[in-house]
């Protein structure tokens, strides 16, 4: 490591190993870690170029004291993950600062594996693997150029080298991974990101809220159906039930008791397990009306809502099963009614006339809420993404008489407050409607753009009833789906991709993997791995069978690993390598130069160098190879498997 | 071209010994111009403990060569002049009667040297030729019952003139047999002939060159000369050519297994001053003109033929397995 020429070579490997492991971590930090950073980098490139000397040490644990007062100043805390990975960050920094002997550059190199790693927990998605991968492969590449005690090796040998180590590497991961015993609960979970804002349905509506969340594709929840998949008519995702309204916006019914619901089971099931996506809030979307669910720990409300006990911050899988033609609360307490009757004083003062005016024309509520519904379809009605901006302080009664384009929060809030004007108990529910069915996994896929609220009336006998004032308006929405429900001149996500077959066809393949990808690895806990267990055999597997497995598959991978590498590396039999010296000669005479049978290998190969020059380098490399082996004292097992891959390319 | 087969790394002491080799080499051929691979051959020779025939006419510098190698080599040196009438005990030395002590006493003769010249062998009678034949081969001179061992190293350079010449004994091809290498010198390139005759007498400048390397080296390299690692694939091939000249009927006789020892010594020789640790076949090929060259007799004309032209007939017939 004496001159400074291998210096800088080991500097640069060790430079972009970091930079590929710490490129991901930079815009969640805040600025000064990513100056800090290209300040590290650059210092220490120029201090191995101008060969300056180290920094005095003092300075240096001056500096390191005051990047540490930095991280917790920044984030007032060095715990949690955000604070963790800023620290593995500046600590990364410092270390640069005084890296020289091959030890420091072990270290740098580990901790760049360290943030490949840190980067897995803020973002588990497949894309974040591939990058880390590439990350991987660069750090171990360069871990073993700087801790060559000889030149760098040729890129192409190290990349191989590396891919050969991962390539062995590769099933005692996947052994670990499925054996490895994994305990449920917290544990296991990842810290929370704190503050961290992730899209999704909120608890509150107001004109424009849902509207926001149809320009997002991602994805909410993925679904897997037992039996026949459900028309998109009746695939209504219930979310959070809206009692509370202000004249703007719906909000929950904050002060309600904890009082919990019971599903009588009516008519068909539906059984499938979701998916969910992390959004951060307790409560998870089911078909309606839920029944049981299982594989996750969580309580119905009052309004037929799943909520988890814990905000749902990771990969969450359950199974539920559904009665569609459910009767639900036939008869409602007093305390419900009055909340589902209620409406802000002198607010909307149009619309509360005209659903007064309703009850006056109808007297059967199912001929009220009929009457309400064709107002909708008679009249000039736009269901639309972009609706006109509701300004006033009496946004109901702009949409219904003055704008009238609304999006779907638009439509529930104005017929939930119609009906509850005319005296109908009536609320809003938030939830997602239709999804995407994937040809290829036959998975259902739900993203933030299926966002939808609809409302539900009380019926006299009939219970709570689902009414979705725009399927009136543009039952389209319901059936198809977004895209095709709204004007073409509104631009839908997606709305682009669906017309091209080819990149539907991409979307679909992706969404497929992606789904299968979470479902396996990143949903691969406790009970997948018992029901696997369960399926090879295992009675009862427990965390000390599991141990025990794991030794012993590990045991047995290293065995034959290491059989195989003994098979491998034996030493040469002569017959072989005089085949390959004989291939060598073979391909020299195709090109016109033959060797002589009794003419020595040195003399062939400097013969043949000077009338092939430019296969000099190579020839010269296969006669050492084979000299070394067929004269030499040692036999170097390596040797024989160097001299195939210069043959292997060796083609002149 | 240089062999590129590294030597072990515990014999870096090895390789620091052939580095002084090297030196005298490069220092010989600045007194013998234009015979490079003769001075090599030459030292090839004397590090696998052999003796050597140089056979020329007069005057293309035998004796120069001769004198140089003992001088470089830092070798005591004794130039016998064979004659007609020269006596085996001019060689090797007599006993005479010391009448103080009241007994004979050895007088050593020239050969007790590390480097003898031997110098027009052929002119010497066959008895005379056997006294110094006898003593080449057993390293020793044993006169009225006493041995007295010659100085090691011991090397013998004979130089013969061409049979042809008038008043010579031609050795016998079982006294050939004796000299590991025999060489010719030929003449010199006219380019070698011109830097010759325009600069120093060759003589001048042997006395006051400087020897490159120590009896005592010499003789540590040549003890290492027989651990040159020899494959099993070379000696195939060197069987195969020893089997070769045994069983084709161009040869009156084929080589002798002294003659094989012979070849291989020399070839390890000729790869330790590659600065190599194993013998390659190019090894075999490049000495064995001077090995075999006056072991063979070719059937068609019965008479010891150009060296070169031999090896070269045999080498070309023998592939490398």
């Amino acid at each position: 490591m004496a001159d400074a020429g291998s210096m800088v070579t080991r500097l640069c490997w060790a430079a972009a190993a970091l930079a590929c492991s710490a490129l991901p971590h930079l815009p969640r930090m805040p600025v000064w870690i990513t100056v800090l950073t290209l300040a590290a980098f650059g210092w220490r490139l120029t201090a191995a170029v101008r060969r300056w000397p180290p920094l005095w040490r003092w300075l240096r644990m001056l500096l390191a004291l005051i990047v540490f007062v930095g991280v917790y100043a920044t984030y007032g805390t060095i715990n949690g993950i955000e604070a963790g990975s800023a620290l593995l960050m500046v600590m990364m920094d410092m270390k640069l600062l005084e890296t020289s002997r091959k030890r420091d550059f072990q270290v740098l190199m580990f901790i760049a594996y360290f943030l490949v790693m840190a980067q897995l927990l803020f973002e588990p998605a497949m894309w974040t693997l591939a990058y880390m991968a590439v990350s991987v492969w660069l750090t171990t590449v360069a871990l073993m150029q700087v801790v060559r005690e000889e030149r760098p090796l040729p890129v192409a040998t190290a990349t191989r080298l590396v891919a050969r180590m991962v390539g062995l590497a590769m099933p005692v991961m996947l052994l670990m991974f499925l054996l490895f015993p994994r305990v449920p609960g917290p544990f296991w979970s990842m810290p929370t990101r704190g503050g961290a804002a992730s899209t999704g349905l909120d608890d509150e509506m107001s004109p424009g809220s849902i509207n926001a969340l149809s320009l997002s594709d991602d994805v909410a929840f993925r679904v897997t159906f037992e039996g026949p998949v459900p028309p998109p008519r009746q695939r209504y995702w219930r979310g959070p039930v809206l009692h509370q309204f202000d004249g703007a916006t719906w909000r929950e019914a904050g002060r309600m008791p904890m009082w919990r619901s019971v599903t009588e089971p009516r008519g068909p099931e539906i059984r499938y397990r979701i998916i969910l996506e992390p959004h951060d809030r307790p409560w998870l979307l089911a078909l309606d009306f839920p029944q049981s669910w299982t594989g996750v720990r969580a309580f119905m409300t009052f309004d037929y809502k799943l909520v988890a006990r814990r905000p749902v911050d990771q990969l969450t899988a359950y199974d539920v099963i559904s009665y569609p033609e459910a009767v639900i609360d036939p008869e409602i307490s007093d305390w419900i009614r009055s909340w589902s009757l209620q409406l802000p004083e002198g607010r909307n003062p149009q619309t509360v006339d005209l659903g007064r005016q309703l009850r006056r024309d109808y007297a059967a509520d199912r001929d009220l809420v009929t009457a309400a519904l064709r107002r909708f379809t008679e009249q000039e009605y736009v269901y639309t993404l972009r609706p006109r901006a509701l300004i006033g302080a009496h946004p109901v009664d702009e949409f219904l008489f003055e704008t009238r384009r609304g999006f779907c929060e638009h439509y529930a809030s104005a017929f939930t407050v119609l009906m509850r004007a005319a005296g109908i108990p009536a609320r809003v529910v938030t939830g997602y409607q239709g999804g995407h069915l994937n040809p290829i996994s036959n998975r259902l896929t739900v993203r933030q753009s299926d966002a939808h609220a609809w409302a539900e009336v009380w019926l006299t006998g009939e219970g709570w009833v689902r009414v979705d004032p725009t399927a009136a308006v543009a039952p389209n929405r319901i059936e198809l789906g977004l895209a095709d429900a709204v004007p073409a001149s509104d631009a839908a996500p997606g709305s682009i991709l669906r017309r091209v077959a080819l990149l539907q066809r991409l979307q679909i393949s992706w969404d497929a993997i992606d789904s299968a990808w979470n479902e396996w690895v990143l949903g691969y806990g406790p009970d997948r791995q018992i029901a696997l267990l369960r399926s090879m055999g295992v009675g009862d597997p427990d965390w000390r069978s599991l141990t025990a497995a794991m030794a012993i598959g590990l045991g047995i991978i290293l065995v034959g690993l290491t059989a195989w590498l003994a098979w491998r590396y034996r030493p040469p039999t002569p017959d072989e390598l005089l085949r390959l010296y004989r291939r060598f000669t073979d391909r020299l005479a195709r090109q016109g130069v033959r060797r002589e049978p009794w003419e020595g290998p040195q003399d062939f190969s400097s013969r043949a160098a000077g009338l092939l020059p430019a296969h000099a380098g190579a020839i010269r490399r296969i006669t050492t190879g084979y000299v070394r082996l067929r004269y030499g004292p040692e036999s170097d097992p390596r040797e024989l498997d160097r001299i195939r891959g210069l043959l292997r390319s060796f083609r002149p | 071209m240089q062999g590129k087969i590294a030597l072990p790394e515990d014999s870096a002491g090895v390789a620091e010994q052939t580095r002084h080799l090297d030196a005298a080499i490069s220092a010989l051929n600045e007194i013998i111009l234009g015979k490079t691979v003769q001075v090599r051959l030459c030292v090839a020779c004397m590090l696998a403990q052999g003796h050597l025939l140089i056979e020329d006419i007069p005057g293309v510098g035998k004796t120069t060569l001769a004198h140089a190698l003992a001088r470089i080599l830092g070798l005591s040196y004794q130039r016998i002049q064979f004659t007609s009438d020269l006596l085996p005990a001019d060689i090797t030395g007599v006993s005479v009667y010391d009448r103080d002590q009241n007994r004979f006493r050895f007088h050593r003769g020239p050969i007790f040297s590390n480097l003898v010249l031997a110098d027009e062998v052929n002119r010497a009678t066959p008895k005379t030729q056997s006294a110094l034949l006898e003593a080449m081969e057993e390293g020793q001179v044993t006169a009225d019952g006493e041995t007295h061992p010659l100085p090691q190293p011991f090397f013998v350079v004979a130089t013969q003139n061409p049979t042809y010449q008038i008043g010579t004994f031609p050795l016998p091809e079982s006294q050939l047999d004796r000299f590991l290498m025999r060489i010719r010198l030929g003449y010199p390139g006219p380019a070698m002939e011109r830097v010759l005759l325009k600069g120093d007498d060759r003589r001048a400048m042997l006395a006051v060159a400087n020897p490159a390397i120590t009896p005592d080296l010499i003789d540590r390299l040549q003890s290492r000369v027989p651990g040159i690692f020899t494959s099993d694939a070379l000696l195939d091939y060197l069987q195969a050519i020893v089997r070769h000249t045994r069983e084709e009927t161009d040869y009156e006789s084929g080589l002798s297994p002294r003659a094989a020892i012979s070849l291989l010594r020399a070839s390890q020789a000729w790869a330790m001053l590659h600065h190599r640790n194993a013998v390659l076949p190019e090894d075999v090929q490049a000495v064995l003109p001077a090995v075999v060259g006056h072991r063979l007799r070719s059937r068609q004309d019965g008479s010891v033929t150009d060296p070169d032209r031999v090896a070269r007939t045999l080498l070309e017939a023998v592939p490398i397995p």
